[in-house]
């Protein structure tokens, strides 16, 4: 394995036992193999159940692999040298209450060997960073949600992290700081660190990162660029997405200018007096014959083009796909 | 490896401490506590009055004084004629009585309590009366009369007192005058000490304590109640609060998104166990430090005692805390739940108080049925147990029952019973029966002794040959039985030697009568000029040289038989080294050679032709010794208390080996008869015999249902289980006024039930060290 991957996983397996005796199990992961660059921003995308959360305590050590390989930075993961290299934001953060914001950075800066004065030098800069400015002294019960994912990205961010860990980041955030989580993984990325996204978000996933990866019941489904999730997904479909913006006379209802086995999904008026018409056409023979009826019944057509899949009709179509 | 991350995880739980106001209310309820006793103070004042203690222990030779000197001396007349008609009356029957009995000797007095019943003996009533009639003369502005003390020699504190002229003084120095004139004229009473100690409480005087109590008394008092107290206390509703206030430790770091995190950072998972345990346990020290270190300034402040014990109650008292908290810890881990941790180790403390409570009371049982010696006389089997009562074997139940030699009045059964098992005392002693060389009969003495209630005595029992019960005599206690050519001899405790004529101490009413009220059966052969012996086992009596060796006040006596008596020939000092010098021993003699065993394990190999020290030894262990056996070949075998035995050969006296004999470390008894056979007994209860020129036998007697219990299943509980209750042990031991191991008069023959004062903390720390190694490697496992 290259020393150039932040992550890899080849061949991971977990199954956990449970009842009285173990004999129950249950199949986390199986069998899941992938890499992730230096310096990608990648994100793991999956339904509930599909082994996320398994992956990542994996990754950190928090629980052992059944059977795989899986290294973090080089080194095997869960190894405390690769968890001295790593910053993690856990999903549903609880910092223990009686803590303030720099009290609770000391705390877990000290966990990763950081001494208290180095913390200190640090700690400003950072709470700028996170947009908690002011509320440095003040005990953390009295922090909102939307607060203490802020904190939670500050102490992540506390040991210069090779690797970054977050679990839903922008979970209880406004759209404001929303963004600004955006362009701190952004800014995170261009000085080379590994952001390893996970989040129901897809949205946010597609706008921040290179690569993702989709589990689904412990199986790797997709992994790849977010253009190639929508690349993937037209090409597995058997209909084109087309749109047609027309100019009809008035009183015509557009629907009824497309043929029956052309399959209209939408129609928008657009301000300028066109209308958006979205289309689902078997090949490209029907688009050319919607073309030719369109122009024969006197329409003028403004303009077409042919529809990209988004993250999320993607990543439902593979996990439907699946199911 | 850094400890950062662990000094920051002890360094939260404080912080979190402080945050919930925990701290700050423990320490408010120990500053309460600290307010409570702050007001208990000593008073030092003139000391005027007599005390009941000192009074106690002279009240013998101050009534005979008081009697003797109430006509013939005019001061004592005077103080006579000021006692009641009842204290008179008390005193003239208390002196006729010593009169009448038989010759001065020092163990009578055992004879005397008994008359008067435990914890009542007409000396005690007498003493009790005398100090408040005392007092009430001496409280009197009068009792000082030139004409009437000019005879008297009187202290220099006391002319000059008079010389100030009696009438200036005080009335607390007229008082103070008066009871130093009456120790200068009944001089028996206890000399008056300069200052009284009187405890108060802020204004209140604690009047139930005796006022001639010394600082050390006082001392040894509240220490012993405030050892109480903290074990009652503290180690349960204390230690009750202190596992409810840190049960949350460990649960709270399972909550979801604080676990992940924290093992989610490069530190060990045993690291942070044991951090957030010692977090919790450092918490608690903190409270135990505040409570023990202002414990130990007011008894140095208030009076003026600065106890040791009580800062070592410090670390004592913290482990006792981690022992329980080591089982909530891990409690927590399974299942993350203060409660559940609270309620199981609610759960384990009163386990381990049931089974440390029924050990108790079992393992008392168990002590009264081991046996200690065992030997065969004609063709039956008898043994002693490790109260030393004489048991005899029935070969048909496999068992050895009890002849009972004391006669027990109903009441003095139940006391028996009740102080037996509430103070753990061994109540019965003696020795192993000896068989007269004479008459064939068997003697054998059971000592009572009930030091609580001050009643202790002995009782002779003589079995003859044919005789289904024995004939018994009350005697001092520690006197001794010797079976030589000439007939039992009793050793007295004043070193005198008593030839017992068996056919004249007949006691045909079957009742326990005094030895000496069958003078006639007692005929004195030696020494001319005794030497008093303490203890059992210090006196041997050599068929091979006729003689009787014994050791006393540091030196080995020889005492021959010439005619018809013993007579001291042979004398010499052993040293045994510096400050050890007055350690208790036992001694053993057979032909040219005796040894002499002292309780810090040594011992010397004496020549006595030459009445030369051959050689001294020290084995390999620590344990005092309890037996010394002498084998055909002339080697000597001590049994020591931890179960070896090891042995000195005159033939090689260059060293002292350990004895052939077989299961070494678990003998609790070894006896060697005329035969050469060797009768071992064994802490298991197990007996064998090892005879010449055949296979060994072994015997194993039955132990019924309550041994069994005890050995299969209460005994191992206890021994795993951790004896937080017994910490109060170690802090006594620690205490300034422990006393020292080796008391001069300790009885080494007696197989004390003195247990390791550190076994708890041992078995404490072993208990907390599993428990912290189980969660561990449980947490080191698991799937988070």
């Amino acid at each position: 394995m290259s020393k150039s991957f932040a992550v890899e996983v080849d061949g991971l397996f977990k199954t956990y036992r449970e009842g009285l005796f173990g004999n129950r199990r249950f199949e986390a992961l199986k069998g899941v193999s992938f890499n992730v660059q230096q310096g990608e921003v990648f994100g793991l995308l999956g339904p509930n159940g599909a082994g996320k959360t398994t992956f990542l305590k994996i990754l950190l050590g928090i629980i052992s692999k059944t059977k795989g390989q899986c290294r973090l930075l080089g080194q095997p993961a869960g190894s405390r040298s690769s968890r001295s290299q790593v910053g993690y934001l856990p999903e549903h953060l609880r910092v223990p209450p009686h803590l303030t914001a720099y009290t609770a950075l000391e705390f877990y800066g000290n966990l990763v060997e950081i001494p208290s004065s180095t913390i200190r030098s640090r700690r400003d800069r950072l709470i700028e960073l996170v947009g908690l400015t002011g509320r440095t002294n003040e005990r953390v019960k009295r922090f909102s949600k939307g607060m203490l994912q802020r904190l939670g990205l500050a102490q992540a961010l506390l040991n210069d992290p090779k690797v970054l860990i977050l679990d839903e980041p922008t979970d209880g955030l406004d759209p404001m700081a929303r963004a600004d989580v955006r362009s701190l993984i952004m800014k995170l990325k261009n000085d080379g660190v590994t952001v390893f996204v996970n989040s129901h978000i897809l949205q946010e996933v597609e706008m921040v990162c290179d690569r993702v990866a989709i589990l689904d019941q412990g199986q790797l489904r997709f992994i790849g660029s977010v253009n190639d999730a929508g690349e993937s997904l037209a090409a597995k479909s058997r209909e084109l997405s087309v749109d047609f913006v027309i100019a009809t006379p008035e009183g015509i209802e557009p629907r009824t200018l497309f043929p029956e086995r052309i399959k209209v999904e939408r129609t928008t008026s657009l301000p300028d007096g066109c209308i958006d018409v979205q289309t689902l056409v078997p090949d490209q023979n029907a688009v050319d014959a919607v073309v030719d009826s369109l122009r024969e019944r006197g329409v003028s057509i403004v303009g077409i083009r042919r529809r990209k899949a988004s993250l999320e009709e993607a990543f439902l179509s593979i996990v439907k796909e699946q199911n | 490896m850094s400890l950062l991350p662990y000094y920051a995880i002890i360094k939260d739980s404080f912080r979190a401490a402080l945050a919930n106001k925990v701290l700050f209310v423990l320490f408010g309820l120990i500053t309460l506590v600290l307010l409570a006793v702050a007001p208990l103070h000593l008073r030092e004042s003139v000391s005027w009055e007599i005390g009941p203690i000192g009074l106690r222990q002279s009240i013998s030779a101050a009534a005979n004084e008081l009697f003797t000197n109430r006509e013939s001396n005019p001061v004592i007349a005077n103080i006579w004629s000021q006692l009641p008609g009842e204290t008179q009356a008390d005193i003239e029957e208390l002196v006729s009585n010593k009169t009448d009995e038989a010759p001065a000797d020092d163990a009578n007095e055992g004879r005397r309590r008994r008359r008067g019943g435990p914890g009542d003996t007409p000396e005690e009533r007498l003493a009790g009366k005398l100090v408040e009639d005392l007092n009430a003369i001496i409280s009197k502005p009068g009792f000082y009369d030139a004409e009437l003390w000019k005879k008297t020699i009187l202290r220099t504190e006391a002319t000059e007192m008079i010389d100030e002229g009696v009438d200036q003084l005080s009335d607390i120095r007229r008082k103070r005058l008066n009871r130093l004139l009456l120790s200068d004229a009944v001089r028996s009473l206890p000399a008056p000490e300069s200052v009284s100690n009187k405890v108060y409480y802020a204004i209140w005087h604690f009047s139930f304590l005796p006022s001639d109590m010394s600082r050390n008394q006082i001392h040894s008092f509240v220490l012993t109640s405030l050892s109480w107290i903290l074990d009652k206390f503290v180690l349960s509703i204390g230690i009750l609060i202190a596992i409810i206030v840190t049960a949350s430790i460990i649960p709270d770091m399972f909550e979801p998104g604080s676990l992940n995190l924290l093992l989610s950072k490069p530190i060990s998972r045993v690291g942070l166990y044991l951090s957030k345990f010692f977090g919790g346990t450092a918490f608690i020290a903190m409270c135990a430090v505040y409570l023990f270190v202002g414990l130990w300034l007011w008894m140095g402040i208030a009076l003026g005692v600065w106890e040791r014990a009580l800062l070592w109650s410090i670390p004592l008292y913290v482990l006792s805390f981690a022992i329980y908290f080591s089982v909530s810890a891990f409690v927590g881990l399974l299942y993350r739940s203060p409660i559940v941790s609270v309620i199981l180790t609610a759960v384990f403390w009163a386990f381990c108080f049931v089974i440390g409570t029924v050990y108790y009371f079992m393992n008392t049982y168990a002590q009264n049925s081991q046996v200690v010696w065992f030997g065969e006389y004609g063709d039956k089997t008898y043994a002693v147990n490790k109260f030393r009562q004489l048991e005899e074997y029935s070969p048909s139940s496999n068992s050895f029952n009890v002849i009972p030699i004391s006669e027990l009045g109903q009441e003095e059964q139940i006391q028996i019973g009740t102080i037996r098992f509430a103070a753990d005392m061994p109540l019965f002693r003696g020795s192993a029966p000896v068989r007269d060389a004479v008459t064939g009969a068997m003697g054998y003495l059971e000592f009572r002794a009930f030091p609580p209630v001050g009643y202790d005595s002995a009782t002779i029992g003589i079995l003859r040959e044919g005789q289904s019960s024995p004939t018994r005599m009350s005697a001092p206690r520690h006197v001794q039985l010797l079976a030589t050519q000439h007939g039992l001899v009793l050793v007295t405790t004043g070193g005198r030697f008593d030839l017992l004529d068996l056919d004249k101490i007949k006691n045909n009413d079957g009742t326990a009568k005094s030895i000496y009220e069958i003078a006639e059966g007692l005929k004195e052969i030696g020494p001319d000029r005794p030497i008093p012996v303490i203890a059992p086992g210090r006196v041997v009596y050599d068929p091979q040289t006729d003689s009787i060796v014994s050791f006393a006040g540091q030196q080995l006596s020889v005492n021959e038989w010439q005619v018809d008596k013993f007579v001291t020939t042979k004398r010499l000092k052993i040293e045994n080294g510096g400050n050890t010098s007055n350690l208790p021993a036992i001694v053993g003699a057979r032909g040219q050679y005796a040894v002499v065993a002292f309780a810090n394990a040594r011992v010397y190999l004496v020549d006595l032709e030459s009445m030369k020290v051959v050689n001294s030894y020290q084995p390999e262990t620590k344990d005092p010794p309890n037996q010394i056996a002498c084998d055909e070949q002339g080697r000597f075998h001590i049994v020591y208390r931890g179960g070896h035995v090891w042995a000195v050969a005159p033939s090689s006296p260059e060293k002292i080996v350990l004895s052939d004999l077989p299961n070494q470390g678990s003998i609790t008894g070894l006896s060697i008869d005329t035969d050469g056979n060797k009768h071992l007994t064994h802490h298991i209860d197990r007996m064998t015999t090892i005879r010449n020129g055949s296979s060994d036998e072994t015997l194993y007697p039955a132990g019924g249902f309550m041994l069994t219990a005890y050995r299969m299943v209460v005994r191992p509980f206890y021994l795993i289980s951790p004896k937080p209750s017994e910490f109060y042990r170690v802090v006594t031991y620690l205490s300034s006024a422990a006393s020292s191991e080796y008391d001069p008069s300790k009885d080494l023959t007696e197989q004390e039930h003195s247990p390791n004062p550190w076994s708890p903390v041992t078995s404490g720390v072993a208990f907390m060290t599993v428990m912290l190694v189980v969660a561990c490697i449980y947490f080191s496992r698991m799937d988070c």
